[in-house]
């Protein structure tokens, strides 16, 4: 924090080389400082959060790499899996309906 | 009730934690966890999950109730009566646990979120159904991501199923020496040769085991990136589910397995022995919330306190006996299951031994039930009478015991292979000891048999 003061103090400064630092120029000093010092710390505030949003656990490198090299496989898993099941479910509807039919046909 | 302090269990996640304020169990939600949150109730997910009974109840009491600044909300969850650890469970408990963070993780993703963490230790039996405790467990959908806690539900869930299925049911005990979980190299190397050419177990465990070695020394900057889709993380959860379904264990060839099948008991003996606990059950005054009987087998006696609307965990040392109470009593939602060797009760473990409690640290139950159990410490692991008295009266405030004499024909059974070094295993002995820690407030003879029944109460609880 106080090295970037520094920093910005230094950088103003030689534009304003032989000439006396006035309130005005004392005044846009302390607004460039006040700016740099909210950006720095918007920018910790989000790494922290953005660290914290981030697994506390070990994910593991071969975990993640085992999952990328089976990842095609799992999606085309679901795919096949998803269509067994609809599939299944479209069947059991309508044999559903077609019992429904045979047993109100045997009670009329 | 307990001092208002942070769960010893309740850190590793900076989401939040659990802590105990004014005789309340409430957990703080922290800055960070502002947006999960949200996302939680405005997508719809939280309310999916408690009517599914898949994630515990939680009301949002007032902020003022929290504990640190950082506390954006503080949430009061639905009080569980009993905590219990996978290394307790029998094999279907730890399979339903399993099956139970599979549909959570699935209806999060159908939900744009995921599951950051699946530690069976976050899973509870309530109600007598496995649920998700931690509804700090969530996070926002990032596509293209793998799943981050896959490592973290093959240590908890698919190496010890696949342990106890495919290996000895016994190896669930090694939950309780691995905090995070069985590694998954020690996993695969018990179990490989049962299970080289199951293609699931072959990739989850053998091959995720090689992969975690390979790519051990890999520096954060060179860990893989790469598409994985949506689908691909619903497959994942296919995958797994299928794996831990595919896994059986049939209780059966243990100890006790069939202990109600070979006892020494007449069926005039039995009913007696149920009428009396029955009776002292409902004698006990005020009505106890829980109860704990020790030495439960496949919870016959238990089932009598859950039948008086008592909460009751049924201990038993044995794998299959606690298997067939928990599948055959799955309707009965205030039984318990639980395995225990009281030769070497469950210890205090984890960082500063304060992550998981020991058994006595989960007590005192309002009421023990004791029965058929004492000759097996004091003559099965030659424990001093008055020894036994001090734990009960750790563990309970009412205690039915079963005093079961040398005369009687399984203490014979016992005695007949090892020397009778037991002259101070006398009912006189008995009284003399137990009188020192507890009232006797009834005492009557189990018809049929030499047995005797006791109701005792904790002296200094009053």
């Amino acid at each position: 924090m106080f090295m970037g003061h520094k920093r910005i103090l230094t950088a103003n400064g030689a534009r304003t080389l032989n000439t006396e630092l006035d309130s005005a120029s004392i005044f846009i000093n302390m607004k460039l400082f006040s700016r740099a010092l909210n950006l720095i710390l918007a920018c910790g505030c989000f790494l922290l959060i953005s660290r914290s949003a981030n697994a506390y656990i070990d994910a593991g490198s071969g975990s993640y790499l085992l999952q990328i090299i089976f990842a095609g496989f799992l999606g085309g898993l679901y795919f096949v899996m998803s269509a067994f099941r609809n599939l299944k479910a479209a069947v059991v509807k309508r044999v559903g309906i077609r019992k429904g039919n045979d047993s109100s046909e045997h009670a009329g | 009730m307990p001092a208002d302090a942070q769960i010893g269990a309740s850190f590793r996640d900076p989401s939040g934690f659990v802590y105990h304020k004014e005789g309340m169990l409430l957990r703080q939600v922290n800055a960070s966890y502002r947006e999960s949150l949200a996302r939680l109730a405005d997508s719809g997910l939280y309310q999916d999950l408690t009517a599914g009974g898949l994630l515990i109840p939680h009301t949002q009491v007032a902020l003022d109730h929290a504990l640190s600044a950082q506390a954006i909300a503080v949430l009061k969850p639905e009080f569980i009566p009993t905590i219990s650890y996978p290394y307790e469970w029998c094999f279907s408990q730890l399979k339903d646990a399993a099956i139970t963070t599979l549909q959570i993780q699935r209806r999060a993703i159908e939900h744009e979120m995921t599951l950051k963490d699946a530690s069976a230790y976050n899973i509870q039996f309530n109600h007598g159904r496995p649920v998700l405790i931690d509804s700090l467990s969530f996070e926002p959908y990032e596509p293209g991501k793998p799943w981050k806690p896959y490592k973290q539900f093959c240590q908890h869930f698919v190496a010890p199923l696949v342990l106890m299925s495919r290996v000895d049911v016994r190896l669930s005990k090694l939950a309780g020496s691995f905090i995070d979980g069985i590694p998954l190299d020690l996993a695969s190397k018990i179990s490989k040769p049962a299970t080289r050419f199951n293609p699931r177990i072959a990739v989850h465990l053998h091959l995720h085991a090689k992969m975690q070695r390979s790519q051990s020394s890999k520096a954060p900057q060179n860990q893989p990136r790469g598409a994985f889709g949506k689908n691909a993380l619903l497959g994942l959860v296919e995958s797994l589910q299928s794996l831990v379904e595919s896994l059986q264990w049939k209780p059966e060839g243990t100890e006790w397995a069939d202990y109600y099948s070979d006892t020494n008991y007449s069926s005039a003996a039995m009913s007696d022995k149920h009428r009396l606990v029955s009776s002292y059950l409902a004698a006990i005054d005020p009505k106890p919330a829980t109860v704990w009987d020790i030495g439960a087998n496949n919870g016959e006696f238990s089932a009598l306190a859950t039948s008086q609307g008592i909460h009751t965990v049924a201990w038993d040392i044995d794998p299959a006996a606690v298997e067939k109470n928990y599948r055959s009593r799955r309707d009965d939602r205030l039984m318990l299951p639980l395995m225990q060797d009281l030769t070497n009760p469950s210890p205090a473990i984890g960082w500063s031994l304060k992550e998981r409690d020991s058994l006595i640290e989960r007590g005192p139950a309002d009421a023990v039930m004791a029965l058929a159990l004492i000759h097996h410490l004091a003559i099965g692991n030659n424990v001093p009478l008055p020894e036994i008295a001090s734990f009960m009266s750790k563990i309970g405030r009412w205690l039915i015991l079963e005093f079961v004499p040398k005369q009687d024909s399984q203490v014979q059974r016992l005695l007949s292979t090892r020397e009778d070094i037991y002259s101070e295993y006398t009912q006189a002995s008995f009284e003399a000891a137990f009188g020192e820690k507890f009232d006797f407030v009834r005492k009557e003879a189990v018809g049929d048999t030499v047995r005797t029944l006791y109701l005792l109460r904790r002296r200094f609880d009053h």
